[in-house]
């Protein structure tokens, strides 16, 4: 399990049905993401940068070809083995959804509810979280109240609450002021720092600073657009 | 943080989480408590009702006669001759036989109809705290006591004049209110007009003929005394139409037929309920989809974030259990006000065929423990089966698909 | 869902079921008072009543079942144990 790569799959692919005819989201995609490694894919919109990340959190099934996380198959694995893969896996999404009527507390700690850590351990963890994301402040606001971007930032923090080995981001500086994006890239570098693999899907190049290998999407194709033997970006 | 925690802390997480989900809907669980509660609230009351009835026709049972006897003629109740009294009083092991005078009457312009009863007067007590007023006094005639429900329809009070309200050959009489029954005497009290044997008999003119004798008899020598009055040839002297037979109809024979009377408007309040029911079911299973767009983000949020389908079924059942104990103890609460300090307004009068919509006399009613506990039953049936299924299903679909 | 939220609404919950439970201990076993007055009526008057209605404008048998035990119009069975009768249906006031 340690030896595995932190993700991994070999051709994957996603066939969206519609009015239209099929529409191939992604294609054959094969794709090594070692522990530790930064992955910036960029690409254009509605090139399946969103779907290939679904695919890897195990929020979609793939129509064909294999995903690995931590070395479990999740194309064989049961909807249990799925959750549990999901709870390994901090996921930011893009649109950050809230649960409305939760304050941001709890929305930010959803994921601990099912491991039965109390209230007050999880407004706790909240504060943490949300301070590293700069909004200590909104802990107890309603989502509804929430700027665009400050929502985005409150999905980082649900991202980190687990404190997961896997971290997958969605567009995470879309919708940000630039001293946003600064700070939500200071915590996408900590957490790479700390060992966590990052995998992010972004229009941003400031974040290809921060890659250890770079990827762009198109027309559900992955194509690897640079690495370095040492780690760092190209 | 991620760490497995005791299967109790997880459910008390789910739980907690259970009971916030009934505040993040309110529309929903409001109108699904008010389905539930349209649905028992009706059959929680109407089954007080009948076991509030059954009592007090236990009752009636309990201090009627040991033995009934009436009369038979082409296989149909006829009266008694009065002669029978001293023929069966002279039968080994009866210790008694009261005659009486059960009938329908009209009263009034609008013809209300009222029983009449008519019983020997000495066999009534000196005083009574049952009656506002008095009893008929023994030797008296044409004075009456009415039910309270009868007194107000026709607005009689004590000292009330009644004008002559039968036919008769032998002459018309004035009867005097001389007593008002007390509201919270059984309902059967409501329409009663109690008075002597002797004034029954002329307002149906119908002299020496009694409706029914009642019979004591000691226990042990029942079924001798009952087989006794069976095979009497004729219960008085031959009118010139043939014997009148006995038919004898004992306490525990009459017990049977009492509950089964109760019953009889319980199962038809049953089979109104089945129907009700049978509306409110899908009623229940739509309401329980109000809100399901905002339900199928939030659980598919809930499964993206690592919630297992059990533990999103989890926290539904926390919430339809919460929303189903609440319902059905809402509901019994409402059930209690509607037959006590309403005094059963509007429901009286459909289950009890008589009883005036602003009853006078009280609507007996008790509150089961069965009906109750059948109540929440179906109350989280009802709830949690809907909810369930729209949350199963709204679990079973990828949450991409849902949060894209 | 958030602060108290959970406490209250079980707070509520266990507040209307405590409440019910009550109504249900003190009326289910029958009022002594009620059943002193119901016996002292029925001593008075011999035994009267027992059936579903209070009059006996449709039938003697359902004011008392004792005045026609062979009543032709009963019955057929319904759902809990209960019968149907002809003169008892839909409970019609008998006005």
């Amino acid at each position: 399990m340690t030896d595995a790569p932190a993700l991994e799959t070999v051709g994957l692919g996603k066939r969206w049905r519609s009015a239209r005819g099929d529409v191939d989201a992604v294609v054959d995609v094969t794709l090594t993401v070692p522990r530790g490694a930064f992955v910036v894919v960029t690409g254009p919109s509605g090139g399946g940068k969103t779907t290939l990340l679904s695919l890897l959190v195990a929020l979609e099934r793939p129509t064909s070809g294999r995903v690995r996380v931590d070395g479990a198959d999740l194309a064989a694995a049961s909807e249990a083995e799925r959750s549990r893969v999901r709870r390994r896996v901090g996921f930011a999404f893009q649109g950050a959804p809230q649960v409305r009527r939760l304050p941001v507390w709890e929305n930010v700690t959803l994921a601990l509810v099912p491991t039965g850590v109390g209230a007050a351990a999880r407004r706790a963890r909240a504060l943490e979280v949300l301070g590293r994301v700069g909004l200590a402040a909104l802990v107890d606001e309603r989502p509804e109240r929430l700027s665009g971007g400050e929502l985005q930032r409150v999905a980082l923090a649900r991202a980190l609450v687990t404190a997961p080995p896997v971290l997958v981001a969605d567009e995470p500086t879309s919708n940000l002021d630039r001293a946003s994006a600064a700070a939500v890239l200071g915590v996408l570098r900590e957490e790479h720092a700390r060992g966590t693999t990052v995998l992010v899907a972004t229009h941003d190049l400031a974040l290809l600073a921060l890659a250890t290998a770079t990827y762009a999407m198109e027309a559900g194709r992955l194509r690897a657009t640079g690495a370095s033997p040492d780690g760092a970006a190209r | 943080m991620t760490a497995a925690r005791p299967a109790a802390a997880r459910w008390l997480a789910l739980g907690r989480s259970g009971a916030g989900a009934v505040l993040l809907h309110p529309l929903r669980s409001v109108v699904t408590v008010a389905c539930v509660v349209a649905v028992l609230l009706p059959w929680l009351a109407g089954l007080a009702i009948a076991h509030g009835l059954r009592d007090q026709a236990r009752d009636a049972v309990r201090f009627g006669p040991d033995l009934l006897v009436e009369g038979e003629r082409l296989g149909r109740p006829a009266p008694v001759p009065l002669e029978a009294v001293a023929t069966i009083r002279a039968l080994p092991g009866v210790t008694d036989v009261v005659p009486r005078v059960v009938g329908e009457i009209r009263l009034g312009r609008d013809d209300v109809s009222a029983v009449l009863l008519g019983v020997p007067l000495d066999r009534l007590p000196a005083g009574t705290t049952l009656v506002r007023g008095r009893l008929p006094a023994p030797g008296a005639s044409h004075e009456l006591v009415v039910g309270a429900a009868l007194a107000r329809r026709l607005a009689l009070d004590v000292g009330a004049k009644l004008p002559p309200f039968y036919r008769n050959d032998a002459g018309e009489r004035v009867s005097t209110v001389v007593g008002v029954f007390a509201s919270d005497l059984p309902v059967w009290s409501g329409h009663l007009v109690l008075t002597s044997i002797e004034t029954a008999s002329t307002v149906f003119a119908q002299r020496g003929l009694a409706s029914s004798l009642g019979v004591t008899v000691p226990r042990a020598a029942r079924e001798d005394v009952r087989r006794a009055i069976a095979r009497l040839p004729a219960l008085g002297p031959d009118d010139g139409h043939g014997p009148v037979r006995a038919r004898v109809l004992s306490r525990e024979d009459a017990g049977a037929l009492l509950p089964a009377q109760v019953l009889q408007r319980e199962g038809v309040f049953t089979l109104h309920w089945l129907l009700a029911f049978a509306v409110g079911l899908p009623l229940v299973l739509v309401t329980s989809g109000a809100g399901l767009a905002e339900r199928r983000r939030e659980t598919a949020l809930l499964k993206a974030v690592g919630w297992g389908t059990d533990d999103v079924l989890l926290r539904a059942l926390a919430e339809s259990l919460l929303l189903a104990v609440g319902a059905a103890a809402l509901a019994v609460l409402l059930a209690a006000a509607w037959l006590g300090p309403l005094r059963a307004a509007g429901l009286g009068a459909v289950y009890l065929p008589g009883v005036e919509p602003d009853a006078v006399v009280d609507v007996p009613w008790r509150l089961a423990p069965v009906p109750v506990l059948l109540a929440t039953g179906i109350a989280v049936v009802l709830v949690t089966v809907g909810s369930l299924l729209s949350t199963w299903r709204a679990a079973s679909t990828p949450p991409a698909e849902v949060l894209r | 869902m958030s602060g108290r939220g959970p406490a209250i609404v079980v707070a509520v919950v266990v507040a209307l079921a405590g409440g019910a439970a009550t109504v249900v201990a003190t009326c289910a076993p029958r009022a002594p008072g009620a059943a002193a007055r119901s016996e002292a009526f029925q001593a008075l008057v011999g035994g009267v009543g027992g059936g579903p209605a209070t009059t006996m404008a449709r039938c003697a048998r359902a004011f008392d079942p004792r005045l026609d035990d062979a009543c032709a119009f009963r019955t057929h069975p319904t759902p809990a144990g209960g019968a149907y009768c002809a003169h008892g249906l839909a409970g019609l006031p008998d006005r």
